[in-house]
């Protein structure tokens, strides 16, 4: 994995820090991903994996430094913004509107204009209803589609937000815990799934389930108390030093075992 | 399969038919005074379709939809203490106080046409940048539903303390008034305003409908359940909850405004805090999120107000309070609601009789039934 | 010099009513979240005690003690209103507890319930209330248990409060023909309650005039705040019940009974409120209505001071009346006679009471357009809905 100079990086974070009333969450973080890439992003309990992806996403605006998304900075657009900009998310639980049907959630989701107007007056573009129904099928949820999504199983719900993510067409995903609460087997399709969007898409993965890590093959970020401690492939990262005191050294769980 | 389709065919458009005759027939069956009691109430069910699509589809629980209501009044208060007007003539109340000339803020409520656009439009504007303003700040919840009560009361002192400009605690009568030549309190305009309100209800409920209906109303409810997702996913929500405010607002005005004729006077009171409280829990008991449990709650909840008042005046609050009591505690869905949910089935099964499952082809139709029964076909290979 | 010293004292009186009707609701809302709407009529019902009080010392074995009746009447309604705030706590808050919106409208119910309960109370409506609880509660002892296990129980349960409530209602109209008895005790009009004879008086301190009462309701509020910034930040209960507010879950775990520190909290709460409704009372004739006067304000002052910080509720309440007062009695005229004739029309326009309250509540609401979280935000965590 060579960070060569002549693609310019898709997201840089350059010096983020973000102070919660004088706690530091984020301590002067830098990142670059380049366009394509799938990125791993591990690290205990508080290392500030969550507040990472709120100050991309403009949840959080950073005390100092900057986001940069194709070289322009987003730091104060608002989140909707942000979203428009290309930039998708999952969240840590999974996060359907429960009291609509699988496919109006991912009506609203599909990519097209979302203002108010176009959802009064507008259809849907037979384009549009053709990727809602590909991306049934991709997750399997195609007999559900009619279902309140609150009557949905957890794994199912965890596909579905995916299944919104991927209706945005982000080119950047951020995806927190995709596996916790899946079974064996749909975390190895999850897996498969994401590895099967890097290349078209650049995608940013926070994950705790180490094995789910290693079967991704992608590059690894190790945060530690808001910054980072070290990056690399899955084996150069388990045999760092300073990772494995992070992670079993101090009193945190001990994760980091595979 | 032709009896499948005229029986759904009728299932659907009785409703309609009924209310069509309805309107023919009450205003025959009804004396004057209990047709203008239903005419009154009818109109409240207006507001309360505003309140629902705010509360029961947005999650916004606004305290102060009686400002907009009363706005709307006042318009037509207004004009119609100048219509009855000779030229140079001052509306009676100014001469208590010693008002010379029509303060400038009336002069253009003599025109009919700026005030049937300012019905609706002016409580519309109001409530568009007071809703831009608390949701531009994200002030959501309580925080929202307090700062609403708030600006109602700073509305309603406004309106109670200007004597010479609006008349003050004494409000602004319709009564003697003409419309069209013909006196607003007279029993042939009374009936002609309980038809204009029939059409009305209808057609904000049918405006509700279609607002909630399709991907518009799936975001509102997305954002009553979660707006920072909706956020993420491109949305700006913001402009969402104003519109949707406004559109409150807008049918509060009509509703004040046919409320004002029905009832021959506009005042402050319309703005007391009590009042648009009350508003909120004929949406809750009629059943939030279900339009026309919206405008049952407010015709069946005004008209057992004004029966207990006429027998026992005292025990109203008791009622009143107790409902809401009961409504939160016992029947979040409200009366619709419960209905919807199988509650009466829940109720005879409970005395005894077994309940009605559903058989062949509901069953079948159901999706989740089919999804379980190919996932199970499935595990069977 | 002296119109800074009048307005100062004024502003101070007004606020400092509002300091101590808001900080039951600051401890209610700011540490548990709860917006109770009957906070105003728990106010009421101190005020009421009052007069209760009042009456007894009047004439008989205790006339002797009237001149202190009102220092006895301070607990009594602390007392009175807790224990009602503490029923209300019970039986409808704790079912609603992380739904404000609904807690809202139920305690609005509550509060509607209350108005109505002291317009119409007499002898025959209390005895046939308290009939009717009792036999609600006694009721379901002294029917076979088995009945208790059918499928319809459910409606049994509603069937007999319905049956008590009947019979409560029955025993009452049929005691209400008894003219003793229907004789309701407070009525809907307004009751006065008559200050002892030293807190009529007036202290002069140069040219400024400080009613007694004013300054005894002053007093009153500084000994209240005092009081409740002692119990919660010294002693042990008030140590909890700052526990459970920033962390549940974990009080919890600690061996911390949660439930006991909500139904105490509660209780504080609505006691401070009766022992605004003793202030009130001082300050002229109290009716069933106290309550809707006095909600909208102390909500206003909750918010504009910032959820759960009390600092920030003296700060708001102080302010509020100060401004309130220096805008209702125009007396910027006084200071500076010689003002443009558009700002002295301007002036004169808000110098009223209502009006007042027009342009400071406008102001309070701009505001918060930049300070949506108030004067003193809570660092944290805020109360979601």
């Amino acid at each position: 994995m060579s960070h060569s100079t002549a693609v310019a990086p898709l997201l840089q974070l350059r010096g983020v820090s973000v102070s919660f009333d004088g706690f530091w969450a984020l301590k002067d973080l830098d990142l670059a991903l380049l366009p394509g890439e799938l990125r791993a992003v591990i690290g205990p309990n508080g290392a500030g994996k969550t507040t990472f992806l709120d100050v991309i996403t403009g949840k959080v605006r950073p005390t100092r430094g900057d986001v940069l998304f194709r070289g322009r900075s987003l730091v104060g657009i608002p989140e909707h913004r942000i979203a428009r900009l290309g930039i998708g998310r999952k969240f840590q639980t999974p996060r359907v509107i429960e009291n609509l049907t699988v496919g109006h959630n991912l009506d609203l989701a599909v990519k097209g204009s979302h203002g108010p107007l176009t959802l009064l007056f507008g259809r849907l573009s037979a384009q549009q209803r053709q990727r809602v129904q590909e991306l049934l099928a991709v997750v399997g949820l195609e007999r559900h589609v009619a279902q309140q999504a609150g009557s949905l199983s957890h794994g199912q719900k965890q596909w579905l937000e995916i299944a919104m993510l991927l209706a945005q067409d982000p080119e950047l995903l951020l995806v927190d815990e995709p596996v916790a609460g899946l079974s064996d087997e749909e975390t190895e399709l999850t897996g498969k799934l994401l590895r099967s969007l890097a290349g078209d898409h650049t995608v940013l993965v926070i994950e705790h389930d180490m094995d789910f890590i290693r079967e991704l093959q992608a590059p690894v970020t190790v945060l530690h108390e808001g910054h980072v401690l070290c990056e690399g492939s899955m084996d150069v990262v388990q045999n760092d030093p300073r990772v494995i005191e992070v992670y079993l050294g101090t009193e945190t769980e001990g994760e980091f075992q595979s | 399969m032709a009896d499948l389709v005229s029986s759904r065919h009728l299932r659907r458009s009785l409703p309609w038919l009924l209310i069509v005759i309805a309107a023919l027939v009450l205003p025959v069956l009804l004396p004057p005074f209990r047709l203008n009691l239903l005419g009154r109430f009818l109109s409240l069910g207006i507001v309360a379709l505003g309140i629902d699509l705010i509360w029961g589809f947005t999650g916004l629980l606004s305290l102060g939809q009686g400002i907009f209501f009363a706005l709307g009044g006042y318009a037509l208060g207004m004009h119609l203490q100048l219509s009855a007007l000779a030229p140079g003539e001052l509306p009676e109340f100014f001469g208590l106080y010693g008002v010379k000339a029509l303060p400038a803020f009336w002069q253009p409520f003599t025109s009919p046409l700026f005030t049937l656009l300012c019905i609706w439009v002016l409580p519309a504007l109001v409530a568009g940048v007071l809703g831009y303003l608390v949701f531009r700040n994200r002030i959501k919840g309580v925080y929202f539903s307090i700062l609403t009560q708030a600006a109602l009361l700073v509305f309603f002192n406004f309106f109670n303390g200007q004597q010479k400009l609006i008349n003050g605690t004494n409000g602004l009568k319709t009564d003697t008034a003409r419309l069209f030549g013909e006196l607003v309190g007279s029993d042939s305009m009374q009936r002609n305003l309980f038809w204009l309100t029939v059409l009305l209800v209808v057609g904000a409920y049918l405006l509700s409908r279609w607002l909630t209906r399709g991907r518009f109303g799936d975001a509102l409810i997305a954002i009553r359940d979660d707006e920072p997702r909706l956020r993420f996913t491109g949305y700006n929500t913001t402009v969402y909850k104003t519109l949707v405010f406004a559109v409150a607002g807008a049918m509060a005005g009509v509703s004040g405004a046919l409320y004002t004729v029905q009832s021959g006077i506009v005042s402050p009171q319309y703005m007391a805090v009590p009042f648009s409280i009350e508003m909120v829990i004929w949406v809750a008991v009629g059943g939030r999120g279900t339009l026309i449990g919206a405008v049952l709650g407010a015709v069946l909840i005004n008209y057992a107000k004004s029966l207990v008042s006429e027998a026992l005046p005292e025990t109203w609050l008791f009622i009143q309070g107790g409902l809401f009591l009961l409504v939160v505690t016992a029947l979040p869905d409200g009366l619709v609601g419960w209905w919807r949910r199988g509650g009466p089935g829940r109720l005879a099964s409970m005395l005894g009789w077994p309940p009605r499952t559903a058989t062949y082809p509901q069953l079948d139709l159901d999706p989740a039934v089919q999804a379980e029964r190919s996932e199970l076909e499935g595990g069977m290979k | 010099m002296d119109l800074l010293y009048d307005t100062l004292f004024n502003g101070l009186a007004i606020g400092s009513v509002l300091v101590l009707a808001a900080l039951g609701l600051a401890v209610v809302f700011g540490l548990m979240g709860v917006i109770n709407m009957a906070h105003g009529e728990l106010m009421m019902l101190g005020a009421y005690t009052t007069f209760v009080v009042q009456n007894l010392f009047k004439e008989g074995p205790l006339e002797a003690l009237f001149p202190v009746y009102i220092l006895i009447a301070i607990p009594v309604a602390f007392v009175v209103s807790g224990l009602a705030g503490l029923l209300l706590e019970k039986t409808v808050i704790r079912r609603l507890y992380g739904r404000p919106l609904e807690t809202l409208l139920a305690t609005w119910g509550v509060s509607l319930i209350l108005q109505q309960f002291v317009r119409s109370v007499s002898s025959a409506f209390a005895i046939g209330l308290v009939v009717a609880v009792v036999l609600g509660l006694f009721l379901p002892r002294f029917t076979p248990a088995d009945l208790w296990q059918r499928r319809w129980s459910p409606l049994l349960g509603v069937g007999t409060w319905v049956v008590s409530a009947l019979v409560g209602i029955v025993l009452a109209s049929a005691l209400g023909g008894v003219r003793a008895l229907d004789q309701p005790w407070f009525s809907a009009r307004n009751i006065d309650v008559t200050a002892p004879q030293w807190l009529r008086g007036a202290v002069d301190l140069g040219a400024l005039n400080m009613p007694t009462a004013r300054l005894f309701i002053i007093a009153l509020t500084a000994l209240a705040l005092g009081g409740v910034l002692w119990f919660l930040q010294k002693s042990v209960w008030g140590m909890r019940i700052r526990a459970v507010t920033q962390n549940r879950s974990m009080s919890d775990c600690l061996g911390i009974p949660t439930e006991t520190v909500d139904a105490l909290t509660f209780l504080v709460g609505s006691g401070l409120a009766g022992v605004a409704g003793v202030a009130v009372t001082l300050l002229g004739s109290v009716g069933p209505n106290l309550g809707g006067n006095y909600i909208v304000d102390c909500f206003m002052v909750v918010v504009l001071g910032g959820v759960g910080k009390l600092v920030g509720t003296v700060v708001a309440a102080l302010g509020i009346g100060v401004l309130s007062y220096i805008v209702g009695s125009g007396s910027l005229l006084l200071v500076w006679p010689a003002m443009p004739p558009a700002i002295n029309e301007l002036v004169t326009f808000f110098a009223t009471t209502s009006m007042a309250k027009v342009l400071v509540f406008a102001l309070i609401v701009v505001f918060l357009q930049f300070r949506p979280a108030g004067l003193f935000p809570q660092k944290g965590r805020l109360v979601e809905a």
